[in-house]
């Protein structure tokens, strides 16, 4: 009877890739085709051509978003673990009044819908005088992350063993010493997942790039993507936007690549007894 | 010379009090023992001297400063953790460095002090080993020597041999007492283990929720307990306690009544009313198969314990009447010794040898004769 359980298990294994694969396969095929191929059902293409590639990397804008889009995802993550970093010390180690009061408030800001904010969003941009620039998504895409980031990162800290502060703390370390050296070094498979998650949410993010900016020079590819129109009004140049989307999700897919070994790894063994 | 003096100190965590309003003086170039059970307040009390926790009341002094208001790094005084508290992502020689960066030595002088700690403590071939590619006892050395290379006034070690296994607990026992004599440093060790606190103490401190019960050479602390609960906690196994009676007979003698059969004799300064309930506590090494001892105690062996070097013989003392409690003495006798259980069998002890203990648990002075 073992087998029944061995062919259910890789049958449900199959199921599962084939969803999660299947969009980004078809979305492949088809920016390899050109023209009335485009509508013929193939699984590989009969005459597979580059021409989208090459007509999406020759526009200008499209590759002035792809920069935006790092620029500002790249500033997203990068703050965001920092001031994560810090805030998840103060939220794990040190004892205050209204502690999970300020919990529960980072908690329940991340179950507000995006589209509840984004009016007051836009007056607050307004005001700071951030419209249609890349600083302001930034600011806005901070709002975004941070939550699960501190989240994140406060459970991995109260993982590190209190001794192992203690005796930084008798080795003569103030608090950011003992965030930066101690804890830091201890905190990269964690850095590097929460990284890459703040990462991918502000590079996919569609809204508040839309509503945040005006010209196509300020433009993330998501809006970029969606903006992309073909010779006539009735047209939707179908092959663009799969070869733009292929583009764009290939960084990502490198980047898990990269982070792999950080994300999956203990460093702490050797720390207390093991 | 005082090294460490605690004077009146208490510390409560919300409303609980952990430790009562409690003075010490540690000697400097000795070892002293915190010994008692969990939750007796002993590491709590290691850590207000080390500065990881305030004490709510009362003064610490280290080197006859006062030292309630100083950061931990600047009270001259090293740890040693349970969990070793290594920095996992630094090698041995960075582990050691760690603390030095921050006193602002020249760097030669930092080099020196590294490669010496290493070298006495065995640690040379391992300095650019991270810390999970050595084993228990080399991690445990590390621990030791980051404590070691700032050359603090006093040495802190909480429970430091906790996670070893028993073989090499003995040897780095054996190890930080060579280590420590040699170096003529004060040291203060927190440990439940009565074996490491007899073993390693110049003295003895035991604590039992929150309070010194006594203090004093370790051979004095287990020979001349002030309490049944010290008598009680040192020694294993432990020293077993029979209910008797007193009776006076005369000034200054008494007589003590217990199972049935003839009364001890004994003398004491003490007064009491004839008939007090007490309990009279012999170590299990102080019974012996002898009918010539004047005490003697009588009764049937339900289990005996052959530890290859000696027999743990536990008895269950036969009762005078059906209403009095049931009490059971281990004996630890020859190995070859031979008994079977369930058999009757009669134990004898010098009086000499044991203490009588009121019923709330003070000892009370007497001699027998």
């Amino acid at each position: 009877m073992k087998w029944v359980g061995k062919i259910a298990f890789y049958f449900l294994v199959t199921l599962i890739v084939f969803y999660a694969v299947f969009p980004f396969y078809w979305a492949v095929v088809t920016s390899l085709k050109n023209g009335a191929d485009l509508f013929k059902v193939e699984w590989i293409p009969t005459s597979p051509t580059l021409v989208n590639y090459r007509s999406i990397l020759t526009t200008d804008s499209f590759l002035q978003s792809v920069l935006n889009s790092v620029l500002v995802a790249g500033a997203t993550s990068l703050f965001a673990l920092l001031i994560a970093i810090l805030s998840s010390y103060s939220l794990s180690r040190v004892r205050f009044r209204g502690r999970s009061l300020v919990l529960l408030t980072i908690l329940s800001v991340s179950m507000f819908p995006q589209i509840a904010v984004l009016s007051g969003m836009f007056e607050l941009i307004r005001w700071l005088g951030l419209y249609n620039t890349l600083s302001g998504l930034t600011f806005c895409y901070m709002a975004l992350v941070l939550p699960f980031t501190v989240w994140v990162m406060r459970g991995f800290m109260k993982s590190i063993p209190k001794e192992l502060e203690e005796a930084a703390i008798l080795d003569g370390c103030g608090p950011t010493r003992i965030v930066f050296q101690v804890f830091f070094p201890l905190m990269k498979p964690a850095l590097a997942t929460t990284g890459l998650l703040a990462f991918i949410a502000a590079w996919n993010e569609f809204l508040f790039a839309l509503t945040f900016t005006l010209s196509s020079d300020k433009r993330t590819v998501p809006v970029a993507i969606a903006m992309l129109s073909g010779g006539s009004q009735f047209e939707l140049p179908w092959g663009n936007i799969m070869a733009a989307s292929v583009i764009v999700t290939l960084p990502l897919i490198g980047l898990v690549l990269i982070f792999q070994k950080h994300i999956v790894s203990g460093l702490t063994s050797g720390a207390v007894k093991g | 010379m005082a090294s460490v003096v605690l004077r009146n100190i208490a510390k409560k965590f919300g409303k609980v009090e952990i430790v009562h309003d409690l003075s010490l003086v540690v000697e400097s170039n000795a070892l002293t023992v915190f010994v008692g059970p969990s939750g007796c307040g002993k590491s709590t009390i290691l850590r207000c001297i080390a500065g990881l926790e305030e004490v709510s009341s009362g003064d610490v002094f280290i080197d006859n400063v006062r030292v309630n208001d100083v950061v931990p790094f600047k009270r001259g005084v090293g740890m040693v953790f349970q969990s070793y508290a290594l920095y996992p992502h630094m090698n041995v020689y960075e582990n050691m460095r760690f603390g030095l960066l921050s006193l602002g030595l020249p760097k030669a002088e930092i080099h020196a002090r590294i490669e010496k700690a290493a070298e006495i403590l065995a640690l040379t071939p391992y300095l650019q080993r991270k810390p999970k590619q050595l084993s228990g006892g080399q991690r445990q050395r590390v621990a030791m020597g980051r404590a070691l290379v700032r050359q603090p006034k006093v040495f802190l070690f909480d429970e430091p041999l906790s996670n070893l296994d028993a073989a090499l607990r003995t040897k780095m026992r054996v190890e930080i007492a060579r280590l420590r004599k040699s170096l003529g440093a004060t040291a203060i060790y927190v440990t439940h283990d009565q074996v490491e606190a007899m073993t390693l103490a110049d003295k003895i401190v035991v604590l039992r929720a929150g309070r010194i019960e006594q203090q004093g050479s370790p051979l004095d602390v287990y020979h001349n307990p002030v309490n049944r609960f010290v008598a009680s906690f040192l020694g294993s196994p432990a020293m077993n306690f029979v209910p008797g009676r007193l009776r006076s007979g005369g000034a200054k003698s008494a007589q003590l009544e217990f199972q049935k059969g003839n009364p001890l004799e004994f003398s004491t300064n003490a007064s009491f009313q004839s008939g007090t309930e007490v309990e009279f506590g012999i170590r299990p090494e102080h019974l012996t198969i002898n009918p010539d001892l004047r005490g003697q105690l009588q009764g049937k062996v339900f289990a005996v314990e052959k530890l290859g070097d000696q027999a743990l013989v536990h008895l269950m003392l036969d009762r005078a009447n059906d209403s009095q409690a049931e009490t059971t003495v281990v004996a630890r006798l020859p190995w070859d010794m031979k008994c079977e259980v369930d058999t009757d069998l009669s134990l004898g002890f010098d009086p000499d040898r044991c203490h009588l203990f009121e019923s709330h648990g003070t000892r009370l002075e007497s001699s027998f004769h």
